[in-house]
């Protein structure tokens, strides 16, 4: 179960945040996307549609916010990474599988479809432990439905 | 600067290692799995590493990025993340799913030292 109080808040409102790249991550990544993508107009029409699946998800979640009533978090930047991480998978693996779970097996998962967004917990209970959705009674709940594609590279790029 | 402290704090590591620093270790050692796009993440980051400052010598704090490490991922059944495991006498003391404040993680620590 998560345990949120109001020290957690405090503590997330400071937006001290570390950089999380591991040693070679980024670069691996990379390598592994221009081999997928091949060379020179190939990789250029990759880029183009990680655009387009981080702009897909993020339009995704302002209309899941509104429609179900919930709010992003007050710090936008755990809106923003998590939204990245969607789009991530979405392009990976054709379906936007959760960020905040460790699976043996992702493209299994994203076939079974239990922890696609919206999840079913989500979908059933409003629970969303990656923080992306949250109900007006949650600590960390902020006051915005929507947040630009700015604000998400803002976030995302120094990673 | 943050991202120094927390370099030189808490050490990222890598799968086979972690079994021998976990059973060798003779304070409790306190780990925390992640992945690169989970928000709640990066909020417990400076939370872990202000707690591997505040206990030099008495708590050992690694991390362990779940996407580049499946085996041990696998080994320790994380499934949310961030998961926080803490170990003492090279036994699974502690499981700290989500967020969780600072000064609960520390309790929890204080019960370990």
């Amino acid at each position: 179960m998560m345990s949120i109080t109001s020290t957690a808040a405090a503590a997330a409102g400071s937006p001290v945040y570390t950089p999380l790249v591991p040693r070679g991550g980024r670069r691996s990544r990379c390598a592994v996307r221009a081999q997928a993508a091949g060379e020179g107009a190939a990789a250029a029409d990759g880029a183009a549609s990680e655009h387009k699946s981080l702009e897909i998800m993020r339009k995704f979640s302002e209309q899941y916010a509104r429609r179900s009533s919930t709010f992003f978090c007050s710090d936008k930047s755990v809106t923003a990474v998590v939204i990245k991480g969607l789009a991530d998978h979405k392009e990976q693996l054709g379906a936007p599988l959760c960020p905040c779970r460790h699976y043996d097996d992702k493209a299994a998962e994203a076939a079974q479809g239990f922890w696609n967004c919206p999840c079913v917990p989500m979908r059933e209970r409003k629970e969303c432990h990656c923080m992306l959705f949250l109900t007006p009674d949650n600590d960390f709940a902020g006051e915005d439905q929507a947040i630009s594609l700015e604000e998400i590279k803002e976030a995302t790029s120094k990673y | 600067i943050i991202f120094f402290v927390f370099a030189l704090a808490v050490g990222d590591i890598e799968e086979q290692n972690l079994g021998e620093v976990v059973l060798g270790s003779e304070t409790a050692v306190l780990v925390e799995f992640w992945a690169l796009w989970c928000g709640l993440c990066r909020l417990m980051h400076p939370i872990v590493a202000d707690l591997a400052k505040a206990y030099v010598g008495k708590l050992r704090c690694l991390s362990v990025n779940t996407d580049q490490n499946l085996e041990v991922a696998m080994r320790y059944g994380i499934r949310s993340i961030p998961t926080i495991l803490i170990f003492k006498d090279g036994e699974r003391k502690e499981t700290v799913i989500g967020t969780i404040a600072k000064t609960a993680l520390a309790a929890t620590v204080d019960r370990f030292l």
